[in-house]
């Protein structure tokens, strides 16, 4: 059996030709689809979404990537938007399918990635009976989708598909989920295909902020002594990256991002703080918390970057600048909401700011950041994981790689030692915290960006619950480089059990597989890596492989721990450096 | 003082569940909610007294606002704005009693609805505290059961169109 070839970049044209035509409601969301500019699909089929897959058949320019696991079928179409910006779609059955989004729109919810979901559903007639793979995914879903249809007949069915694509993207993006039953998928009818624009539906908008208030919020940055810039994920998907910048060096101000902000601003600017938070830089965390002004872009002030609300950043006014208005007073109350897309609200700031004294401030950075860079320790024998990620960083960059990272210790050396300067490179699970998510998100993301170099950064935990999307890398030949930063350990867990809960570890090590040769079993490439002077060659090996994707397990340190941090619900005046070592303004 | 919000949503079991969905979800302190036909019977308006000492009713609003179910939020603040609350109450009634509980619905203009063998139902109307009282007055016959409508709510003297009708306008 010959594999299926390698992807291609053409898209499908985007119609928006008014036709009315008579078909079976599975082929009009096929065709609404197609209209859409779907180019893939990540999904599993079954009993319920037969009559889908039987139209998808007729739909050769729109890609179907089987999955595995319907958890990697929705991270692949989180990794797909994350990348591009465009929407994720999946499908996938009634029950277990579609139970098995959970997670992965739960995902998408916390970090405002657009998707669209499409799950089957047991035929009207067997509804709220309890059929055979009958889940109530509409009630299970409501609270992790922006918004959710059930299609209970063929009319409805255009208006439910082509509003969760609107409703996706617009305003805060997020995840939306259409459910078709599968007698309605069969049903004849007639449909009027127009515009999807002609679906959108009617929401209400907040008013643009006015001159008035953006002249305040302009005072307020040229009166400040100690302003700081606090960018969020929110930046990347309204893509103010160049406005951002533009707004820091005209006032002067440094800039720190989130874990989801990393790229919004190029770490590699002098203004730049790195990540701030749990294990965000020193320096970082100081300059927010002795800042006298935040000016908060597309950020919404999340536990792990604020630790101990109440003592975060006393001294300081708060310009929030969000297009969400349910963000604004919820965590931090904001002196000055700008409410609207970041991107919009920066242009129309920008010609009222003036520039800030903050030569005093910057001294005092300069201070921070000479005390307090990130560090470690490298020796002769064992792999540091640090070490390895710089090493990575160091021989890929030129790639302009994009980048997945998993969850726990490795996303946060990963998110340190990496110089990340470009929106959309750095994919990651921020808000739910998803073990799991990186390995089908860097297949969506290579679908999405079928030229550029995918890199996925995975831990030895992560790495297995999600595996058998290396099996779907393979039939697509997608030349994914893994690297697995392999500690033995749940690493991140073991941590806070060292720190917290006085060495006693408890289920967390793992008894693992030797990951090069199962990746070798599926028809990866595996390679391993032991000792300090094998991790160059190895990504450089990595590298040289173009036709399929590569693991490298990389055994690292088990008990390397994760600093600076600043522990869970305390505040920057408890952020250690090392064990017992307190970081010092 | 409750703080107002009257929420225009769409009338179906879907749209009612996904409010009170979200309420759940968010953790928003609000309780006493009244969902009230209008006239047109496509929309429920719901009337969420909101205890701006506990949750701010401008956190309330900017959630509710991003669900597709809700078609407009009036926040009523502090406009005036008339109350009626409503409830029959059931009380057990030997014909001895009879005159006594009559006075007292008398008192109150509320207004026996039913005459059993052994109860009676009172119907009265009022605001929150009125009906209150009315029925704790009611409790030494003993009170069998009592059903509340919860406080139906208007803006004083307006004569705008309904927030339904404005949305629409503007759309």
């Amino acid at each position: 059996m010959a594999a299926p070839a390698m992807i291609q970049t053409s898209a499908p044209p985007r119609t928006a030709r008014r036709e009315r035509r008579r078909m079976k409601t599975a082929w009009a969301v096929m065709e609404a689809l197609h209209r859409e500019g779907v180019e893939v699909i990540f999904g599993v089929p079954g009993g319920a979404s037969l009559p889908l897959y039987d139209a998808l058949y007729d739909y050769p320019q729109i890609r179907h990537v089987l999955v595995r696991h319907e958890q990697c079928a929705i991270h692949m179409a989180e990794g797909y938007a994350r990348a591009t910006g465009k929407p994720g779609v999946c499908f996938t059955t009634s029950g277990p399918g579609a139970t098995n989004l959970v997670t992965g729109l739960t995902d998408a919810m916390m970090d405002s990635t657009p998707v669209v979901a499409i799950t089957g559903q047991v035929p009207t007639f067997f509804m709220g009976g309890d059929a055979f793979q009958e889940a109530d995914v509409i009630g299970l879903t409501m609270s992790i989708t922006k918004h959710n249809w059930l299609v209970r007949k063929p009319a409805q069915a255009l208006e439910a598909v082509h509003a969760a694509f609107r409703l996706a993207t617009e305003g805060r993006p997020g995840p939306t989920l259409v459910d078709l039953p599968r007698d309605i998928l069969l049903t004849e009818a007639e449909f009027v295909f127009e515009d999807p624009e002609a679906f959108r539906p009617a929401r209400s908008h907040r008013p643009f902020p006015d001159e008035a208030l953006l002249r305040q919020a302009a005072d307020m940055i040229a009166q400040s002594q100690r302003p700081i810039l606090y960018v969020g994920g929110g930046a990347i998907h309204s893509g103010a990256a160049p406005e951002i910048r533009a707004l820091a060096e005209k006032a002067r101000i440094p800039v720190t991002t989130t874990l989801m902000g990393l790229g919004a601003f190029p770490e590699d600017h002098p203004y730049s703080l790195k990540m701030l938070g749990m294990h965000g830089t020193v320096y970082a965390n100081f300059a927010i918390n002795f800042s006298d002004l935040i000016i908060a872009v597309g950020a919404r002030f999340d536990d792990r970057v604020t630790g101990k609300l109440s003592a975060f950043a006393p001294h300081a006014k708060v310009i929030h600048i969000d297009i969400d208005p349910a963000e604004i007073h919820k965590n931090r109350k904001a002196d000055i909401a700008l409410i609207g897309d970041a991107k919009q609200v920066l242009r129309a700031l920008l010609p009222f700011v003036r520039p800030p004294d903050t030569e005093a401030w910057w001294r005092q950075i300069q201070d921070w950041k000479a005390r307090y860079p990130l560090r470690y320790r490298q020796g002769d024998d064992v792999v540091k994981p640090q070490f390895a990620i710089q090493m990575i960083y160091e021989l890929t960059r030129d790639y302009r790689p994009i980048v997945t990272l998993d969850v726990g210790q490795h996303q946060m050396w990963a998110a340190q030692f990496f110089t990340w300067t470009e929106p959309r490179t750095c994919i990651t699970s921020g808000g739910l915290g998803t073990m799991g998510f990186s390995l089908p998100a860097a297949v969506g993301a290579q679908f999405g960006c079928p030229d550029r170099l995918v890199i996925n950064i995975n831990g030895d935990g992560s790495f297995q619950m999600t595996f058998q999307a290396l099996i779907t890398a393979v039939e697509w030949r997608l030349p994914i480089k893994v690297f697995i930063i392999n500690n033995q350990y749940l690493g991140m867990v073991r941590q806070w059990q060292e720190l917290f809960y006085n060495r006693r570890y408890c289920a967390v090590y793992l008894a693992n597989p030797d990951f090069a040769r199962l990746a070798e079993a599926v028809g990866a490439a595996g390679i391993r890596v032991e000792r300090p002077d094998q991790v160059e060659p190895a990504i450089r090996q990595a590298l040289a492989v173009t036709d399929r994707p590569v693991v490298v397990d990389i055994r690292v340190d088990p008990e390397e721990n994760c600093f600076p941090m600043i522990p869970s619900g305390m505040t920057v005046f408890d952020m250690m450096i090392e064990p017992g070592v307190k970081a010092v303004p | 003082m409750p703080h107002w919000l009257a929420v225009t949503v769409e009338n179906s079991v879907e749209s009612l569940n996904r409010v009170f969905h979200l309420l759940r979800r968010r953790h928003l302190p609000v309780r006493d909610i009244s969902v009230c036909r209008t006239e047109d019977p496509e929309t429920l308006r719901l009337l969420i007294p909101v205890d701006p000492d506990r949750v701010d009713p401008q956190r309330v609003s900017a959630n509710l606002e991003k669900l597709l179910c809700v078609r407009a939020i009036e926040d009523w603040g502090e406009r005036p704005i008339v109350v009626r609350d409503m409830a029959l109450v059931k009380v057990r009634a030997p014909t001895e009693t009879w005159v006594e509980i009559a006075q007292l619905a008398e008192f109150y203009r509320a207004r026996i609805v039913d005459v059993g063998p052994e109860t009676l139902i009172v119907e009265v109307t009022g605001s929150t505290e009125k009906v209150d009282s009315c029925i704790a007055r009611l409790q030494r016959f003993g009170v069998v059961e009592v059903i509340r409508a919860g406080p139906m709510a208007m803006v004083r003297g307006q004569a705008e169109a309904a927030p339904a009708a404005r949305m629409a306008e503007a759309a």
